[in-house]
């Protein structure tokens, strides 16, 4: 039965992919992971039957707010008081949509 | 993590653990199915106006429901709008710096294919899986896109006519919320006969506020990421 090896692996990545966006402390790497989730639960859906719900999650759930999470991850990594790995997150975006903001 | 995070730690914990031990009896506890449910809904498919048994429930028989959710998302576009800057146009305003290739090239091949599936799912909503949300999740993901190469997109369009976007999913289930009662109707009862193309206005209504809405709320997200 591949199918429900299938099923079995999706459950397992996606609980592995939540606990690693929640517990990660590099808050780019959290976005990324929660986008990768959100495209995952997309899959979940359709193995569910909902192609209509997989449409809006990967849209809305993972495109969509991963956008915005990354904004903010960008502008919460500029502000020095946070002490979690700043370097990590301005690394990753690095100013490429800023050329006005702080180097 | 300071030491003094640990008890508050502990207790975030045992408070999840009891909300996840609640969900779980609730889940466990509810009915197998709802077969009789089901019945009803086919048996009034016929006076539906549509095939689709979801796009029936969602804009027929739970209208209420739906008309709420897009309030919802007016809501949380106005809130961020007044909260924002007064200046929306800096995801344009900065279109003359360079833009990667990659980007370049993933907006020109994507954008063209998002707008015409959004069109498809709007349509084959009434046949089958699609309709006003997937449509316009699909228009704001082409939208954020843009936005992202600095072509910017409701940035674009003067503020009245945005703000009648916004509110175009919420008006169109008042203009037929409304007529209902005028003629003797239950709220949002849709007279059989024109179910059908009530359906498809208001899908189009809903599709224009939430690809406008969801799009607002990334632009203003920028706006403010811009001016620091």
């Amino acid at each position: 039965m591949p199918d429900g090896l299938f099923d079995l692996v999706l459950a397992i990545l996606l609980t592995t992919l939540a606990y690693g966006t929640l517990t990660t402390r590099e808050l780019f790497r959290a976005v990324v992971l929660f986008i990768a989730f959100g495209f995952l639960m997309a899959l979940a859906w359709v193995r569910l039957a909902a192609p209509d719900l997989a449409l809006a999650e990967a849209a809305i759930g993972a495109g969509l707010t991963g956008a915005l999470l990354l904004d903010a991850a960008r502008q919460v990594g500029d502000d020095p008081s946070d002490v979690s790995d700043v370097s990590d997150v301005s690394d990753a975006s690095d100013d490429r949509d800023h050329p006005g903001g702080p180097a | 993590m300071t030491r003094s995070a640990r008890p508050l730690r502990a207790l975030a914990a045992l408070a999840s653990l009891a909300l996840g031990a609640l969900v779980l009896y609730a889940a466990l506890s509810l009915p197998p199915a709802q077969a009789e449910l089901s019945a009803a809904v086919d048996e009034a498919m016929e006076r539906s106006g549509v095939t689709h048994r979801v796009t029936a429930i969602l804009l027929g028989f739970r209208g209420w429901d739906t008309c709420l959710e897009v309030t919802v998302l007016l809501l949380a576009v106005l809130g961020i709008a007044r909260a924002g800057p007064a200046s929306e146009r800096s995801g344009v305003d900065r279109a003359d710096r360079a833009i990667e290739p990659p980007l370049a090239w993933l907006v020109r091949l994507a954008v063209p294919a998002l707008v015409l599936g959004a069109g498809h799912v709007l349509l084959v909503g009434s046949s089958g899986p699609g309709g006003a949300f997937q449509a316009g999740s699909l228009l704001a993901a082409a939208s954020v896109l843009l936005i992202l190469a600095g072509h910017g997109t409701v940035q674009r369009i003067p503020e009245p006519a945005r703000r009648g976007l916004w509110v175009a999913g919420v008006g169109a289930f008042v203009v037929a919320g409304g007529l209902a009662l005028l003629r003797g109707r239950l709220l949002l009862e849709l007279p059989p006969a024109t179910a059908g193309a009530w359906m498809l206005g208001i899908e189009v209504a809903l599709t224009a506020a939430i690809a406008t809405g969801l799009a607002s709320l990334f632009a203003a997200a920028r706006a403010v990421g811009g001016s620091r």
